[in-house]
């Protein structure tokens, strides 16, 4: 999952990066108002973070940009604004969810997977495929009763997945949603993580849980064999 | 002491002016009507005075009474002339068989005619009129002729009149005049409250207008009704513009309190990330130590800025005093400019002084004069366009002292000089929590300025940026 965070204060933008970033989300970082929109504008991003008072571009008038053009990505604005025709205000403007600061970066996580989970439609945190369930909160993936042990990569590639259960997948939507930027951008990254994902979730009868699109990409499918 | 309303005021004055024009009036009507009246009746009393006083008569030295003998050969007289007649020089005295005995007044006049009302001896009202006459004389006989003059024989005839019609129309008329008194009044009353009740209706109204706008609305500007009287025009407008005074007041306070909050909440917040993300996991003490030190600086940061902003609060609500001492203008900037050096040299930044070689002295408060070149001269060190020259002036002139900061500064939008001094206003350059500036530092400073009797100017021309300071000298 792809996050974009736009906040000026430096400490709390290192800190959310981080704390996002751990929980195995590529983010997306910017400090101005018009360049975050710039990286709104031009990537697709699963939620955006949004601080209000920022430079060049407040973050309302980036929300009214956005949802002008018709962009649905979830967006949660922070701000020290707590009142409630603030409050208000930013839900009016478009906003999906509005959390006061200071906050616990927990919480920020919480929101960050609840405005996900809504945008791909799904109403719990825990996702179940077969006998596969994946339980976003405590990021844990169980084949029936026995849990399967998975890097934060891996783990991110199968939650992206699971999030578009019977959709297929393109490798540049993964790429856009799984990987940050300053990963190595080579060709086959994804395929090899697929390779990874497919060897630890394969069934003793052969059946397989990912399947190939050839020419358009993979498919979360449990398929007997 | 109660206050009466404008309304009972009104009713009160003007009823009261109605009522005395309508009193007066109908006092007037009514004693000319009265007037016209009794000089009828007076000259008609005259006239009968002078045909009966012909009727008394001396012949041959014998008085003879002759209105009498006609009275009293007048049926229709008989109980209605009323005259009495005195002999002067006797005190004798002959009444009308109407008088039954009574006597009449015998009184006299300036001008010898008395005239009275009285009450005839049938109950009515009457008028009167007396006079001294004097007799005719005849005889038959030159020998009979009275030796002594007719001026020695004077009478005093009194002659009344039956008036009770005239005096009953007289009360009649007085009757029907306090009626239409009381009458005019109350319709006078009545409409002098229905013209005040829809006089005051659109202040009625506006009353509603006012009731119903919301203070803390600056928009809400009540508009004023269009049928408000244009004696009270003047002072609703001066009102609507108070109350919209008062609402920005009201939003700025807020707008400040709001910002406050922000600018405390917001390092907060990233005091508390920085703690929480340095929790989540096992750490080197090395990593440790370097979260911990970006909490604590950014603790400090708040701090300073709490610090600023109570000095803000204190000279903003004038409950801070100056303590005046004589203070070295020269040596306060040496000392802010030696405190900022690792920021000058950071930054490729270069100073060039032209500072006065002896002291230049000033009564002002030490402290806050420090504050305030602090935070001028740190300014233009934070905004200057990096590997650029700062150069600061004091010089006298006319009196006053004249201290200038000047500083390169490409980026600076000329529009933004009015909003400099405003509170929590940072340009772009400086937001982001690394700076430590918190916006504050301009709008203190000018609070300074206001308590010290300092001028503080800021001028931006051809890419730089100068703030002038104005003592007013020694």
């Amino acid at each position: 999952m792809r996050i974009l965070v736009i906040e000026d204060y430096t400490p709390l933008r290192n800190a959310m990066v981080e704390s996002l970033e751990t929980a195995g989300y590529a983010v997306d970082a910017s400090a101005e108002g018009d360049e975050g929109l710039w990286y709104a504008q031009n990537h697709d991003y699963d939620t955006i973070v949004l601080d209000i008072m920022l430079p060049k571009m407040n973050g309302l008038q980036i929300l009214g940009a956005l949802r002008r053009a018709g962009a649905g990505v979830p967006m949660i604005i922070i701000s020290a604004r707590d009142s409630v025709d603030h409050r208000i205000e930013g839900l009016d403007a478009g906003a999906d969810d509005y959390l006061v600061k200071p906050f616990a970066l927990k919480e920020l996580l919480a929101r960050v997977r609840a405005q996900t989970r809504k945008a791909y439609g799904k109403k719990t945190a825990l996702l179940a495929i077969g006998d596969l369930s994946l339980d976003r909160s405590a990021k844990r993936v169980l084949r029936g009763e026995a849990e399967v042990k998975l890097t934060p990569r891996e783990y991110s590639l199968l939650e992206y997945l699971a999030l578009r259960e019977g959709e297929v997948v393109s490798r540049q939507e993964i790429w856009d949603h799984v990987y940050n930027y300053y990963e190595d951008a080579s060709s086959n990254a994804v395929d090899v993580y697929i390779g990874y994902l497919r060897k630890k979730l394969s069934c003793p009868d052969g059946g397989t849980y990912i399947q190939t699109r050839r020419g358009q990409g993979y498919l979360l499918e449990y398929k007997p064999a | 002491m109660k206050i009466f309303s404008i309304r009972s005021r009104l009713i009160f004055w003007i009823g009261s002016v109605v009522t005395l024009i309508l009193a007066s009036g109908s006092y007037i009507i009514y004693q000319t009507a009265q007037t016209t009246l009794y000089r009828e009746i007076d000259q008609s009393l005259l006239s009968l005075m002078t045909l009966e006083s012909l009727e008394l008569e001396i012949i041959d030295g014998q008085v003879d009474h002759e209105w009498l003998t006609d009275i009293k050969n007048d049926a229709s007289r008989v109980n209605s002339a009323y005259i009495q007649a005195w002999d002067e020089t006797s005190g004798e005295t002959i009444r009308s068989p109407a008088l039954a005995g009574t006597d009449l007044p015998r009184e006299r006049g300036s001008d010898g005619v008395h005239f009275s009302n009285i009450l005839l001896p049938n109950g009515n009202h009457g008028r009167v009129v007396g006079k001294q006459i004097l007799p005719v004389i005849e005889w038959t006989d030159a020998s009979l002729a009275p030796s002594a003059p007719v001026e020695s024989m004077p009478y005093y005839m009194a002659i009344a009149m039956d008036i009770e019609t005239s005096h009953s129309a007289l009360r009649r008329l007085g009757g029907t005049l306090l009626l239409g008194l009381v009458f005019s009044l109350l319709v006078s009353i009545v409409t002098i409250r229905l013209i005040i009740m829809l006089s005051f209706r659109p202040l009625e109204r506006l009353e509603q207008v006012i009731h119903k706008t919301d203070v803390n609305n600056p928009k809400d500007v009540f508009e004023m009704p269009q049928d408000l009287p244009t004696e009270v025009r003047g002072l609703v407008t001066q009102y609507r513009d108070l109350f919209f005074r008062i609402s920005r007041v009201r939003e700025r306070e807020r707008e400040f309190s709001a910002n406050v909050a922000h600018e405390l909440r917001t390092p907060l917040a990233g005091v508390e990330a920085t703690l929480e993300q340095a929790l989540v996991t096992d750490r080197t003490a090395s990593d440790y130590k370097q979260r911990i030190t970006e909490a604590s600086r950014i603790a400090s940061q708040m701090g300073e800025l709490v610090n600023r902003l109570m000095w803000f609060s204190r000279l903003h609500n004038q409950t801070e005093v100056a303590e005046l001492t004589t203070v070295d203008l020269t040596q306060i900037i040496e000392t802010r400019l030696e405190i900022l050096g690792d920021a000058i040299s950071a930054r490729g930044l270069s100073v060039e002084p032209a500072l006065p070689e002896e002291a230049c002295l000033l009564q002002s408060d030490e402290t806050l004069l420090g504050i305030l070149m602090n935070n001028l001269i740190g300014n233009a060190v934070a905004h200057s366009d990096p590997d650029s020259v700062i150069r600061i002036s004091v010089r006298h002139e006319s009196g006053r002292v004249f201290c200038q900061i000047s500083n390169a500064c490409r980026d600076f939008d000329a529009d933004e000089l009015t909003r400099i001094f405003q509170p929590f206003y940072r340009s772009d350059a400086v937001r982001g929590g690394d700076s430590g500036h918190s916006g504050i530092g301009l709008s203190l400073s000018q609070e300074i300025a206001k308590l010290l009797h300092i001028e503080i100017n800021a001028r931006f021309a051809e890419s730089t940026f100068t703030m002038e300071v104005i003592f007013s000298g020694k």
